[in-house]
């Protein structure tokens, strides 16, 4: 299990996803400014572990080239064109997973230069009827990250929910939880 | 660094804009840097004519690390012993977030080795610039 499920920290990792949520706190990519603040070196961002699915080899939302991907063809930019008034229209969706809750417990920094793994606890699933109908299915998934010295430095967990039925909107759907 | 955390009462709260007009693009520059390149949140054509909604979304997961950055702005980030949010509602292309944090509880949790050690509990809203909640949360402090 641990060799499966490497999860190497480099600097420039932490660079880009520090600039992807436009946080420009210094900790997350100078080493010396990091040092000074009595860190070891540079550190990850509260959130940064849920990167880790950049090394699962088995996740499914990134296009891989031996599996096909929902992407749009050419044709269908030119079927239609956006609609300012449908950001508030009452379309039906088709039953989606959401992301209901994410939840981090934090042990130990994580430092460029860890060397992760992490492991998956079985998640727990149970049922809940929607008010409007159709069952909701949540899953509870725990994943602890483990850095190259066997010390445990993060507690994921993560809370999804799956709508059997179409909802309205996925506003509605969320006032329903 | 110049932190808040010693001067702190309980229902202190605090307020930023943690991001301006949310670009399509940084929804998608944060896919790459998390690897989550969900068609949802990055191929516009998809989410609105295949998934039938109004346009792509950000991640919830954009929305709670914007929201971090207010928390880390406030408290180092090695004496952040939790962090958890509850999606509420979708954050659109366009958004304005502003995140508040609000000091709920103060207590000592000393023991024999160390003293003057405090647990702070804080409640954690982030809103769009219509008022709706899009995050809630909670995190925990030790120092």
């Amino acid at each position: 299990m641990k060799a499966d499920n490497k999860f190497p920290i480099d600097a420039s990792q932490l660079l880009f996803f520090a600039r992807s949520i436009s946080d420009e706190n210094p900790l997350y990519f100078d080493d010396a400014f990091a040092k000074s603040n009595g860190y070891k070196g540079i550190i990850a961002p509260p959130t940064f572990i849920e990167a880790y699915h950049q090394f699962d080899t088995r996740y499914h939302l990134r296009p891989n080239p031996n599996k096909q991907w929902p992407g749009t063809p050419r044709k269908q930019v030119k079927k239609s064109k956006p609609n300012k008034s449908e950001k508030d229209s009452k379309k039906p969706k088709k039953g989606t997973g959401l992301h209901a809750e994410q939840h981090f417990e934090y042990h130990e920094p994580v430092y460029s230069g860890d060397k992760l793994y992490w492991i998956d606890h079985e998640p727990r699933t149970w049922e809940r009827e929607g008010k409007k109908g159709g069952n909701l299915i949540f899953t509870e998934s725990i994943t602890e990250f483990f850095n190259q010295n066997d010390i445990l430095v993060v507690t994921a967990k993560k809370v999804t929910v799956i709508t059997e039925k179409v909802v309205k909107t996925q506003d509605d759907e969320k006032k329903k939880l | 660094m110049n932190k808040v955390i010693d001067n702190l009462e309980v229902g202190q709260s605090f307020k930023e804009v943690i991001v301006e007009n949310l670009s399509r693009t940084q929804i998608v520059q944060y896919a790459g840097a998390s690897g989550d390149f969900n068609p949802l949140h990055t191929d516009e054509v998809f989410a609105r004519d295949v998934a039938g909604y109004p346009s792509t979304f950000a991640h919830g997961m954009l929305g709670m690390a914007l929201t971090g950055k207010l928390l880390t702005k406030l408290f180092d980030n090695h004496l952040i012993k939790k962090f958890g949010v509850r999606f509420q509602s979708i954050i659109w292309p366009g958004d304005t977030l502003t995140a508040e944090i609000i000091v709920t509880s103060i207590e000592s949790v000393d023991d024999k080795e160390v003293t003057d050690v405090k647990k702070i509990e804080l409640e954690i809203n982030t809103s769009n610039q219509d008022d709706q909640v899009v995050i809630k949360g909670t995190a925990i402090i030790i120092r």
